[in-house]
C-alpha cells in the first residue's frame, strides 16, 4: 500500500473512534451529589460521617481509635437553619455528644458499648432536630 | 485496496448515523448511583398498579417533581398519576435533589411501598417545606402514603 494511502486509511480510523466515543460520553451528564450549596455544619456533619466510620472499623478491629474532627467547631460552624442554637437544645446536644465521645476515648473496657451510646447521642438529637439522616445514623452503630 | 476503503467508508458512515441518533436524546442528569439508566422505567400509575398486588416493589417509576426540600433538597415529592404522590428520599442521605428541581420529571429507582408517616416527620417536612406555623401545628395524625424511603439514583431530564 502506498504512504499517502495508509495514512488516509489510519485517518479514517482515528476519526470514527474518536467521534464515537465522543458521543457516548455526552448521553448522560454526571452530577455532583450535593448539589446545593452546603452549610458549613452540613460538611463538619459528612465528616465527622467518615470519622465515625473509620472508628468503628477500629473499634471492631480492636485498633486504637482516632478522632480527626475539631469538636468545637460543633458549636461554631454555621448551619442551615440560623436560627438552629436559638433554644439552647442543639446546644445540649451536643454537650452530650462531645460527653459521650470523651468517655470512649478515656474508657479502656467495652468500647463498642460507648461507641453504640455515642452513636445513640447522634440519633437522640436529630430525631428532635433534623430526623432524614437518623436512618443512616442507625447503621453506624456496630452490632453485637 | 478499493475494498478496504470501501470497507471504512461503510463504518464512517454507520458511526456518522450512531452519531446523529445518539444527539437527539435527551442529556440527564443523574444523582446517586451514577451507573443508573433510563431502562425498564414504569409510570406512576402502574406503579399504584404494582402496590395493589404486593407490599414493596422495585422500581424505576417515572414522575413530575411536585416539591423539594426547601433547606437542602434532603426529600421530595413526586407526582405518580395526578392524584396519588410519591414521597421519597435518598440512600444513607448519600445525595439530594436541586433545590429548584420542582417541575422537573424525575426517574426514581428503589424499593417502593406504601408506608406510614409520622406526626413528628410530617411537621418537620412542613417546617422544610416553609410552612406557617399555623399550618405545622394543625398535623395532628399520620398518613399513609407512597414512597421510596431509600431511593438508590434519581435521574433527571
Amino acid at each position: 500500500m502506498r504512504l499517502g494511502l495508509k495514512i488516509l486509511v489510519l485517518c479514517i480510523i482515528a476519526y470514527s473512534l474518536f467521534s464515537y466515543q465522543g458521543t457516548t460520553a455526552q448521553n448522560k451528564k454526571e452530577s455532583t451529589n450535593y448539589p446545593n450549596k452546603d452549610s458549613e455544619l452540613a460538611i463538619l456533619m459528612r465528616d465527622l460521617v467518615e470519622n465515625t466510620e473509620k472508628v468503628k472499623k477500629q473499634i471492631i478491629n480492636g485498633e486504637e481509635i482516632e478522632f480527626f474532627i475539631e469538636f468545637k467547631k460543633l458549636h461554631t460552624a454555621v448551619p442551615t437553619e440560623v436560627n438552629l442554637r436559638d433554644d439552647g437544645l442543639y446546644t445540649a446536644f451536643t454537650e452530650s455528644y462531645i460527653y459521650s465521645v470523651k468517655e470512649l476515648i478515656n474508657t479502656e473496657n467495652d468500647k463498642a458499648t460507648l461507641y453504640n451510646n455515642m452513636i445513640q447521642s447522634c440519633i437522640n438529637c436529630h430525631q428532635q432536630i433534623c430526623p432524614g439522616p437518623v436512618k443512616r445514623i442507625r447503621k453506624l452503630k456496630i452490632k453485637k | 485496496m478499493k475494498k478496504i476503503i470501501y470497507t471504512l467508508f461503510c463504518i464512517t458512515a454507520f458511526l456518522s448515523v450512531s452519531q446523529a441518533q445518539s444527539n437527539t436524546e435527551k442529556e440527564y442528569t443523574i444523582y446517586g448511583d451514577s451507573k443508573m439508566t433510563t431502562e425498564g422505567v414504569i409510570s406512576g400509575k402502574e406503579l399504584i398498579s404494582l402496590l395493589e398486588t404486593q407490599d414493596s416493589a422495585m422500581v424505576k417509576v417515572e414522575g413530575v417533581i411536585s416539591e423539594v426540600c426547601s433547606k437542602k433538597g434532603c426529600w421530595m415529592d413526586v407526582n405518580l398519576d395526578g392524584e396519588e404522590t410519591l414521597f421519597v428520599r435518598f440512600m444513607d442521605y448519600g445525595f439530594f435533589m436541586p433545590l429548584d428541581a420542582a417541575g422537573t420529571t424525575a426517574i426514581i429507582e428503589g424499593m417502593a411501598k406504601i408506608e406510614m408517616q409520622t406526626v413528628r416527620w410530617l411537621k418537620h417536612k412542613a417546617e422544610d417545606a416553609g410552612e406557617t406555623q399555623e399550618v405545622i401545628d394543625a398535623i395532628t395524625k399520620p398518613i399513609i402514603a407512597y414512597s421510596i424511603s431509600e431511593a438508590t439514583g434519581v435521574i433527571l431530564k
